[in-house]
Parts: C-alpha cells; sequence; structure tokens
C-alpha cells in the first residue's frame, strides 16, 4: 500500500490505537464486565494495528512470530466482542464455547496451511479458503452484536439509542472493510481500496462515540428528545391527577433524560415516593446505604444523587447507570439538577393539590352526610302535615303526633345551628363573650335543657359542689358545649342507663365530666374523634342521627375561651368527655 | 330523637295492638287501636325501619287501609321475622343497626322460602350504587322517604300487591 490508503491506514491504525487506551482507561476506572469486554475487544484490535505495523515497518523479518499473533489478536478481538454483546443480551455457553472454537479452529487452520499474504505471491485454493473461513469466522462473530445492538436500540431513550447505534455502524463498518479486502477486487481497484480506507478511519469515531460519546455529542442526541420532554413536564404538572402518579411520570423521564437504566424518588419524609426501573425495596436499600456512606466507589460512580428541597423536608431524584448507559457526566448531572427543582415544585404543588383535593372529598361527603340526616326528620314532618293536610290525622291523634313534629323541627334546628357555626368558626366571625360565671350554673342550664327530651330509659344525674366555680368564659357556648356533651351521652347510650355530668374545680381551671354507660369508642377511633365530620361510624352508629360537627365544635369552642374538651372512652363501658375552663381570678 | 331505643314492638294481634310509644324523647304517647282486620284480607306487611317514630306515622296510614302491620326495629330482627312470618310485603330501610339492609335483602334472596317475597326498599339513602345494589337483588321499588308520604306510600302498595 502505498500513498493516500498508505497514510488513511496510518491514521486509522493510530485512531484504534488511542481507542484501545480509552477503553482500557474507562474499564479501570470504572470497571464492569462489559467495560473490560468491550477493552479487550478494542485492545486486541488495536493490537493487531500495532503488530501490522511494526511487520512492516521490520519489513516482515519477525513474520513467523508476528504473523500468528496478528491472526490470533484479531479472532479474540471478534471474540470479545461476542462477550461484550453477552453482558448486554446474555449469550448461551454452548453458542460462547461454539463461536471460540470455530475462531480458534480458523487461526489454526490459517496457520497451518499459510497465510496468503505470507510471501507466496499467488495463494493456492487450500490457503484462499482458509483465509475466507478466518473472516468469516472474525465477521460472523461481530456481525451478530452489531446488529443485535441496532435491533436494540429502538426504543431505548435517544442517548442509549444513538450510542448503540453508533457503536454498531462502526463495527459493520469494520466487517465489510475486512470482507471487501479478503476478496481480490480491492487489489485491482485504487478506488475500492481508497474507499475502504476512509471507511476504516470513519469506524474509529464511530466506535468511540458508542463506547465514550462526549457531552455536546449527548447534547445533540437529547435536544429532540429535550423539546418532548419539555412538553410533557408542562402536560405532567398540570394534568397528572396524585402526588405519585406525578413522580412516577416524572421518573420515566428523568430516566431518559440522561439515559439512566433505572431512577427513584425519595420524599421528603424519607420514604420511597416512586422508582423506575428498579423495584422498590432494592432503591429503599440504595437510598439506605448512600445515607450510611455504604456504597463503594463504582456504585457511587453509576449514580447521580440530585438532592429536593420539598415541603415535607429533604428528598432526592438518583439516577442509576445501567449496561447501556454511557456515563455520567456534568451534563447529566446539570440537567438532572434543574430538572430535579422544577420537579420539586411540581411535587409541592402536587401535595397542595392533593391536599385540596381531600378537603373537597371530606366537604362533599359531609354535604351527603347532612342532607341524608336532615331528610329523617324532614320525612317524619312531611308525612305527617300531609296526613293533616288530606284529613286522615285529626282529633286526638293529630294532637297527639304534634310533639313527634316538634322534635323533628328542633332536631333539624340543631343541625342546622352546628352547620352554620362551624361555619361561622372557620370564618374567624364568630363572637366570644368574656363572662365571669358560676360553672354549677351552665351544668344545671345544660341538664334542664336536656330533661324534658329525656326517654325513661335514661337518668341524667347532676354531681355538683357547694361553693361556686367562678370561670371567665362564654356562657351561652359553655351551655352549648355541655349540651352537646350530654346529648352525645344520651344519643351514644341506645340501650338506656345513667349520664353524670359532675362539676368540679382543679388546680387553676373549672371542670365538667360527662360520663355515660354507653358503647364506648374504639381505641382506633379516638384520634378522629374531635375532627370535622369525624363521626365514629359503625353498625352500631349509622342510625344515630347527627351531622359529626358536635365534637369538632365543642372543642373548638372550648379552646377558644383558653380551655379544651378531652375523651377517655372503653368501647362497650361507656365514655367520659371533660370540659376544662379558666378560672376567673 | 327516636323513641323506644333497643326495643321491638310488634304488632301481631290482629284485633287491639297497641302502640304504645312512650319512650322517646319526642315524647310521643299516643293509643293507636289496629283497625286492621277491615278490607284487605289479612294482607300482612313487614315493616323493618330503627326509627320507631316514622315507622308508627307509616303505620297509622297502612293499618288505616286495613293491613296488618308488623314492625321489626333493626335488620337482625327484621330477617328472622322475614324468614318466620307469612308476609305479603316487607318494607325494607337500607340504614339498620346490627344488619343493613341489603344484607338483609341479600339473606333472604338467598333463602328458597323468601326468593320471591316482594320487598321494597323506603330509605333515605339514595346513593346511586346503593340503588343499584338493591335493584340487582330484587326489590318491588326503591322509594326515598323524604319523598314519599304515608299516602303515597299506600297507594304504592296497593300497586304491588293488590289492594
Amino acid at each position: 500500500m502505498r500513498g493516500w490508503p498508505a497514510i488513511l491506514g496510518f491514521v486509522t491504525d493510530l485512531a484504534y490505537l488511542g481507542l484501545a487506551v480509552l477503553a482500557i482507561r474507562d474499564w479501570l476506572l470504572r470497571r464492569g464486565r462489559a467495560r473490560r469486554h468491550l477493552a479487550e475487544a478494542l485492545g486486541a484490535l488495536a493490537l493487531v494495528a500495532v503488530l501490522s505495523v511494526a511487520s512492516g515497518l521490520t519489513g516482515g523479518r519477525y513474520a513467523a512470530i508476528v504473523t500468528p499473533l496478528v491472526l490470533i489478536a484479531f479472532q479474540a478481538s471478534g471474540f470479545a466482542l461476542l462477550l461484550f454483546r453477552g453482558a448486554f443480551i446474555p449469550l448461551s455457553r454452548n453458542l460462547t464455547l461454539g463461536a471460540l472454537a470455530l475462531l480458534a479452529g480458523t487461526v489454526a487452520l490459517l496457520l497451518a496451511v499459510g497465510t496468503p499474504s505470507g510471501r507466496p505471491a499467488h495463494p493456492g485454493p487450500l490457503q484462499v479458503a482458509a483465509a475466507m473461513a478466518f473472516v468469516l469466522a472474525w465477521s460472523l462473530c461481530v456481525a451478530e452484536p452489531a446488529v443485535r445492538f441496532f435491533l436494540h436500540s429502538n426504543d431505548r431513550p435517544a442517548v442509549q439509542k444513538n450510542r448503540l447505534r453508533a457503536l454498531s455502524l462502526g463495527y459493520l463498518g469494520l466487517v465489510v472493510i475486512v470482507l471487501a479486502a479478503g476478496s481480490s477486487a480491492a487489489a485491482n481497484s485504487p478506488g475500492l481500496e481508497l474507499g475502504l480506507s476512509l471507511l476504516g478511519l470513519a469506524t474509529a469515531p464511530l466506535i468511540y462515540a458508542g463506547f465514550q460519546p462526549p457531552g455536546w455529542l449527548r447534547r445533540s442526541w437529547r435536544e429532540r428528545e429535550e423539546e418532548k420532554l419539555r412538553a410533557a413536564i408542562d402536560e405532567l404538572v398540570l394534568a397528572t391527577a396524585t402526588r405519585p402518579a406525578l413522580a412516577q411520570d416524572a421518573l420515566e423521564w428523568a430516566v431518559r433524560l440522561v439515559g439512566a437504566e433505572a431512577a427513584f424518588i425519595i420524599d421528603g419524609d424519607g420514604g420511597l415516593l416512586a422508582a423506575s426501573g428498579i423495584g422498590p425495596g432494592a432503591a429503599a436499600e440504595i437510598a439506605q446505604r448512600f445515607e450510611a456512606g455504604a456504597l463503594t466507589r463504582q456504585e457511587i460512580a453509576d449514580l447521580i444523587v440530585q438532592p429536593m428541597i420539598l415541603d415535607s423536608g429533604r428528598g432526592a431524584l438518583v439516577a442509576i447507570a445501567g449496561p447501556f448507559t454511557p456515563l455520567f457526566g456534568s451534563d447529566e448531572i446539570g440537567r438532572l439538577r434543574l430538572y430535579a427543582a422544577s420537579l420539586s415544585g411540581a411535587l409541592d404543588r402536587a401535595r397542595a393539590a392533593d391536599r385540596i383535593a381531600a378537603l373537597e372529598e371530606v366537604k362533599s361527603r359531609f354535604l351527603r352526610l347532612a342532607s341524608h340526616e336532615l331528610r329523617g326528620p324532614l320525612t317524619l314532618v312531611r308525612g305527617y302535615v300531609s296526613m293533616i293536610a288530606d284529613g286522615s290525622l285529626k282529633g286526638e291523634a293529630m294532637r297527639a303526633t304534634l310533639p313527634t313534629i316538634m322534635g323533628r323541627l328542633d332536631l333539624m334546628t340543631g343541625m342546622l345551628n352546628e352547620m352554620l357555626e362551624t361555619a361561622r368558626l372557620e370564618d374567624e366571625r364568630m363572637e366570644f363573650r368574656s363572662d365571669v360565671f358560676d360553672l354549677r350554673l351552665a351544668a344545671r342550664d345544660a341538664v334542664q335543657a336536656v330533661y324534658p327530651s329525656l326517654a325513661g330509659t335514661h337518668r341524667l344525674e347532676l354531681d355538683e359542689p357547694r361553693e361556686e366555680i367562678l370561670v371567665l368564659a362564654d356562657k351561652v357556648k359553655v351551655t352549648t358545649i355541655l349540651g352537646n356533651l350530654i346529648d352525645n351521652a344520651i344519643k351514644y347510650s341506645p340501650a338506656g342507663g345513667t349520664v353524670r355530668c359532675g362539676v368540679r374545680a382543679a388546680a387553676a381551671e373549672g371542670l365538667v365530666e360527662v360520663r355515660d354507660e354507653g358503647i364506648g369508642i374504639a381505641a382506633g377511633d379516638m384520634a378522629g374523634l374531635f375532627t370535622r365530620f369525624g363521626r365514629v361510624n359503625s353498625s352500631d352508629t349509622t342510625t344515630i342521627p347527627g351531622t359529626g360537627l358536635g365534637l369538632y365544635l365543642s372543642r373548638e369552642l372550648a379552646r377558644r375561651m383558653g380551655g379544651d374538651v378531652s375523651a377517655d372512652s372503653r368501647p362497650g363501658a361507656g365514655s367520659v368527655f371533660t370540659v376544662s375552663l379558666p378560672l376567673a381570678r | 330523637m327516636t323513641g323506644g331505643l333497643g326495643g321491638t314492638v310488634v304488632a301481631r294481634d290482629g284485633l287491639a295492638a297497641w302502640w304504645a310509644l312512650g319512650m322517646g324523647r319526642d315524647g310521643v304517647r299516643r293509643d293507636l287501636a289496629d283497625r286492621s282486620g277491615g278490607g284487605r284480607g289479612g294482607r300482612r306487611i313487614l315493616f323493618v325501619e330503627d326509627d320507631e317514630a316514622m315507622a308508627t306515622m307509616y303505620q297509622l296510614r297502612l293499618q288505616n287501609d286495613g293491613y296488618e302491620v308488623v314492625w321489626a326495629g333493626d335488620g337482625e330482627d327484621g330477617l328472622a321475622q322475614a324468614l318466620e312470618g307469612d308476609f305479603d310485603l316487607v318494607l325494607l330501610d337500607l340504614g339498620l343497626p346490627r344488619l343493613d339492609g341489603l344484607a338483609v335483602l341479600t339473606a333472604l334472596r338467598q333463602q328458597r322460602s323468601a326468593s320471591e317475597l316482594p320487598v321494597a326498599i323506603l330509605s333515605n339513602y339514595d346513593e346511586p350504587p346503593m340503588v343499584r345494589q338493591a335493584q340487582s337483588l330484587g326489590v318491588s321499588d326503591y322509594l326515598v322517604k323524604a319523598e314519599t308520604t304515608p299516602s303515597r306510600l299506600a297507594e304504592a302498595i296497593a300497586g304491588w300487591i293488590g289492594s
């Protein structure tokens, strides 16, 4: 070879040497099976190039040693590429051994019959056949992974896809060169020879881009995907229903963005919010080991951990590199940082949206409950009035229904008042008077208000000390609270029994205890007891009317007067509700 | 407020069933003579309803029309009576203590003897899923109490089981 092809060939040899150095360096730094095989494949190719150049410079004097070495290194490069492919797409043991046997066999055959490039200028048919077998075996070992990589590149994130395609095209180029160089046509056509030399030179950057694409290249690969990403993020933030769904969708994009294999999000409270491409258990383990500083250097090299400042605390977006991931460079880290920042905002907004949605749900549940509760008494009033109107109820029988009608109207009024008071309380429009009054009197008022409607099945007792207990509060509201509690005590003692209302003074507060012998409250229901609409629902209570606002309202009223309402209960053994109010000094 | 909490009053006696409803906090106390045995040929209705005052109101009208009405105050009692007694119709509330109305209906439909028993829902719950579930179990009708005056109920019953 003389002239341009020779110079191009020399540059190509140098390029492959450079590739090998980079691949070996990458392997030494980051380790891993795939990187090792790629380093082997490129290293062996570089060895072929170096030995060929050396052989040319020495005028073929050491051909007896160099030729077998070149042949072995060449087939080794093919075998290493096959192993590289096996690192991603598992290769059966038999196939691996078969390929090894084929490659070794063709080397042995070629050595046995003598190389066509050796001294005899006109190779015999046996030598040509052996050389063709040699080239075909290598081409098979290389073309198969190259085609595989190309096929596998579809559906991968842009960076991974382009990387695999570059690697694939680079190796396919090599196959073309080797096959063409083996044919006699190349030797007779200077044009074809030049073309092959150019192709050879082109394969080097392709392969380089395949295993270590530079930042600018990765950026350009990503560009089109990023436009889609931006649109997707807008869509995500606007349309995703819930926070976990948002996090999950966002992760899929984070994976594409940096060409990662997997990713997960740790929430502000330290829990796993979402994981993609990795099981929740494995993700949690990585997070835990990262926190504990227990990850190895290699493991850390395969991670980007991007902290996220969320309303609920410090979380993190973690991306994990896989075999197809080129590398995580500063570009990926910067990109992920920006992404994590906008994601944090979106997640916090989603939390607010979730809260509002939950509130809306509570509100509509309340509206359903309240309208159902109001329907009960309304049915009775309407029914009796219709009977009076159509004349089917008159005289003594009609008069007998009036207390029932009045009772139901009172019940409805009470429910509506509770709703109005709750609304007022939340609007901060409720006004409190500061009365100094005797707590015993408020308790008496409350008991007396309930007494007339007391069923024969219930007893109501008031237990008060001789001395007055002067408290500072709004007397009307205190009477309302006590009335609520006594009402509840009766409502939730469906089997009857005694309700005891005890008034006493403690160190700095006046106390009223309302104790019943009713159905009680399960421990699990205590937490929600004083919340809005926090009605305990069980088969025992579904038929007890009420808005679920009474206890919430009672406690809120007491608290705004400097006091409190607390509860103690055992299921089946009754409940004690205690109101405390500040003593007047 | 409901009265007579926890008790079950059964007006089985066709001649003189007395409704002694003095237990309620409403203070209802009425003595109402049962007028069944009139023109309805002793048609028997089981009224499963936990609110006694509500049951009383509808019963006043139905007994006036000559039906014999038996009241059950909770789901378990209602189911037991429906299986034992010989009824022409069951009026079933849904929100019931001990066993809710849909469970009573499901149990009735699983019993051979009661699989064809006419049942009408009379409830203030009208959430579509509940209505659908009740209808899928086979009911004569689904009435919302707040929209059903005693005379409308009487008309409907006459339509289902004849007068």
